[in-house]
């Protein structure tokens, strides 16, 4: 065998490494439960943070919807008025809001996205959590057993590859949930600094201007549209 | 042969399945060797599914000394260089 065997033999020299300063499996045994259990809580935690800036984001689009809609009612009561060009401010500030309940939106979509990949992560670790458990009285047990028979050879080799294992997995199982986390984090973080919402405002200043003449375009429609319901049109 | 693959269990395999996983093992070497990682996830994707097909699991609560072992079943080729690469001999 070729490279099998290498992993094997590398795998049996970082073992017995780990072994000769294990004193008592038992104890790493529990040590490393424990361990599980706290990371499983920070998982829950970043979970729930993920959940608080979704929220954060949509009392922020209930706001902006009700200045739209007062905007809406300042402008139609202008037009009541006679006063054509308070009309048109009001609705001129109706559009501004209109793109920034857009990136709201694609902000909110971006963490539902995070949302489901965390809460993913997070059965995942927490179904492995309790078969670490079950596997662990099961280790220990037989440990103990082991021990009382001073049977050092096989079975005790066993039990050490199966601890060696257990942890690997569970390290692997961390490594992929702080990646998980790392990136929540970050969109977080672009969040509350307001990088995310500039970075959805377009760069190309040819954009911009298509996007600024769609939006007095609106603004006539909507002038339209109002000034026919207070019969003015 | 005991064979463990990491992060999921034992195996027994026996008869020509071994023969097989000798020569799948080989161009698993060559593909890491030549930094060739389509090769690699490829081989050992046909290695995993060799043990698991045509072998039989051990239970967890038996405890016995595996012959061989096997990286877990979503090391990337990155991991799976620095593995073998501590072996002494040069790979990459």
């Amino acid at each position: 065998m070729g490279l099998l065997s290498r992993m094997s033999t590398i795998f049996k020299a970082k073992m017995s490494k780990i072994l000769d300063q294990v004193e008592n499996p038992q104890e790493t045994l529990e040590y490393s439960y424990k361990r599980q259990l706290e990371m499983l809580q920070s998982v829950k935690r970043n979970l729930a943070d993920v959940v608080a800036s979704k929220k954060r984001l949509e009392l922020q689009v209930i706001k902006l919807k009700d200045s739209q809609k007062k905007l809406e009612d300042q402008a139609r009561k202008a037009l009541e008025l006679g006063r054509e060009d308070l009309a048109v401010t009001a609705l001129e500030r109706k559009a501004a809001i209109q793109q920034q309940l857009d990136g709201l939106e694609e902000q909110i979509k971006g963490l539902e996205t995070e949302q489901a990949k965390l809460a993913a992560v997070e059965a995942k670790l927490q179904a492995k959590v309790e078969a670490f458990r079950t596997k662990k009285e099961i280790l220990k047990a037989q440990y103990s057993a082991a021990q009382a028979q001073v049977k050092i050879g096989e079975a005790a080799t066993g039990l050490s590859e199966e601890l060696a294992d257990v942890s690997l997995a569970i390290q692997r199982a961390e490594e992929k949930t702080e990646q998980m986390r790392a990136r929540a984090a970050a969109i977080d973080e672009l969040v509350n600094s307001g990088i995310l919402e500039d970075a959805l405002e377009p760069a190309d200043p040819l954009e911009r201007e298509l996007r600024q003449a769609g939006a007095a375009t609106q603004v006539q429609a909507e002038l339209e549209r109002l000034k026919k319901e207070v019969g003015k049109g | 042969m005991i064979i463990r693959i990491l992060t999921e269990g034992q195996y027994r395999l026996e008869g020509e399945a071994l023969g097989e996983l000798d020569r799948l093992d080989d161009k698993m070497l060559d593909a890491l060797a030549a930094g060739d990682r389509k090769g690699y996830e490829e081989q050992f994707r046909e290695v995993l599914a060799l043990i698991r097909g045509r072998g039989s699991r051990l239970p967890d609560t038996e405890l016995v000394e595996s012959d061989l072992i096997l990286p877990a079943p979503d090391t990337t080729f990155e991991e799976a260089c620095k593995l073998f690469s501590e072996y002494p001999r040069n790979l990459l």
